[in-house]
């Protein structure tokens, strides 16, 4: 019996990746420091910290804390505004040559339209995702994502400019299916499943916050029950959506378990901190695993485990 | 050792601290307050890879909330 070829390749609508492993957002620096630290023709994807219009100077440091399954985090968006990101650090991305998704943020319509429309047509933009974690400043609402109105609004206008495929990253911490619909209908390629819970560290020495901005967001290992069972809800009410899963991916292993709850491909943050050539090994974990069950491609795991749930 | 420093018109260079993601340049979690050197303003440097030594007269001490911090310790004497 000959060997089915075996690819870890995935399209998610339209951009093709080598393997289903990308680095998440925030976690893969200014396009200079990873290359002396991992291949990076090995690692799917690069989703860039998220670009605002203007630049902006970021939370007041401390900006983390420990805790025992994670970290709580608040960088408060620090990047240097989209032109000074086109004209200073695009360019190293593109010699990169790892297909680069712009992380597009805001805090009203216009900002995400015309961070949008400044990277339109820009060598080496494969791919935007957009940030809905943040603070609605024009509606004056805590975070943007979290009304249906106003996703389909936003996705709605960045997924009609763009001529590159647009990820819709869903807030985390909250019902994801009506905003997951929301992004999907109003013409999301895909999603990012999720963004970081809201959470907080205190210091007990100061009775204050541990970060100097005050609240954070939860990143780390303790996310992997939440991201799969996000994932899981979505596949069934949008089963063609390509769907990024996002949030305490650290191993193979995790990676395979988002696949099989309907996943087309993951990102790794808080693992890529750690080891920064942790989307290589985890890639090369899925193969000895595709190996293991005699599959050709990520996408029979997902097809996989439909099979088994229609037979149960 | 800024402060002596700068009343004693002494040149300068101090290793900073801060808590850190990743060390190697890629979260922007050390952050550090540095003035530019054309002085139109100032940014969040990474004290892992953009540090960890400053020219002290650089740093924005009372912008870094950490390092008040830690100074109020040492004056205290709770910390050495």
């Amino acid at each position: 019996v000959t060997q089915p070829k075996r690819s870890l390749a995935v399209d998610l609508g339209g951009l093709l990746l080598t393997t289903p492993v990308l680095i998440a957002s925030g976690c893969a620096g200014t396009g200079r420091e990873l290359s002396g630290l991992v291949e990076l023709r090995k690692v799917g994807g690069i989703v860039t910290r998220t670009i605002t219009v203007e630049p902006r100077p970021g939370s007041a440091p401390p900006r983390i804390a420990e805790t025992r399954s994670g970290i709580v985090w608040n960088t408060g968006r620090q990047n240097p505004g989209v032109d000074a990101f086109i004209g200073a650090e695009l360019p190293s991305w593109a010699k990169v040559g790892t297909p680069l998704i712009v992380s597009v943020g805001g805090g009203s319509l216009e900002e995400y339209v015309r961070v949008t429309s400044a990277l339109q047509g820009q060598p080496g933009v494969h791919g935007i995702e957009i940030d809905l974690s943040g603070p609605d400043d024009e509606l004056e609402r805590p975070m943007l994502g979290a009304h249906v109105e106003r996703v389909t609004e936003i996705v709605g206008a960045v997924a009609r400019m763009s001529l590159v495929p647009v990820f819709a990253k869903m807030p985390g911490g909250l019902d994801v299916v009506p905003i997951a619909i929301a992004a999907a209908r109003a013409g999301a390629t895909g999603l990012t499943l999720t963004g970081s819970p809201p959470a907080y560290a205190i210091d007990t020495s100061s009775m204050r916050s541990t970060l100097g901005a005050g609240p954070g967001w939860l990143s780390g290992p303790a996310l992997k029950p939440l991201t799969l069972r996000a994932i899981a809800d979505v596949t069934r009410a949008l089963p063609r959506m390509p769907l990024l899963a996002s949030g305490g991916i650290a191993s193979a292993a995790d990676a395979i378990e988002a696949l099989l709850a309907g996943a087309s491909a993951v990102q790794v943050g808080v693992a890529a901190m750690i080891d920064p050539a942790a989307p290589v090994s985890i890639a090369q974990g899925i193969v000895t695993e595709l190996k293991r069950r005699s599959l050709s491609s990520p996408m029979q795991l997902r097809a996989a485990m439909r099979a088994a749930e229609v037979a149960t | 050792v800024a402060a002596l420093c700068r009343t004693r018109k002494l040149p300068a260079q101090v290793a900073v601290e801060e808590r850190m993601g990743c060390g190697y340049g890629l979260c922007g979690t050390c952050a550090v307050p540095v003035a530019r050197k054309d002085g139109t303003g100032w940014d969040h440097a990474r004290a892992c890879v953009d540090g960890p030594v400053f020219n002290p007269a650089r740093i924005l001490w009372d912008r870094w909330p950490s390092a008040a911090a830690s100074a109020d310790v040492e004056e205290n004497g709770a910390a050495v």
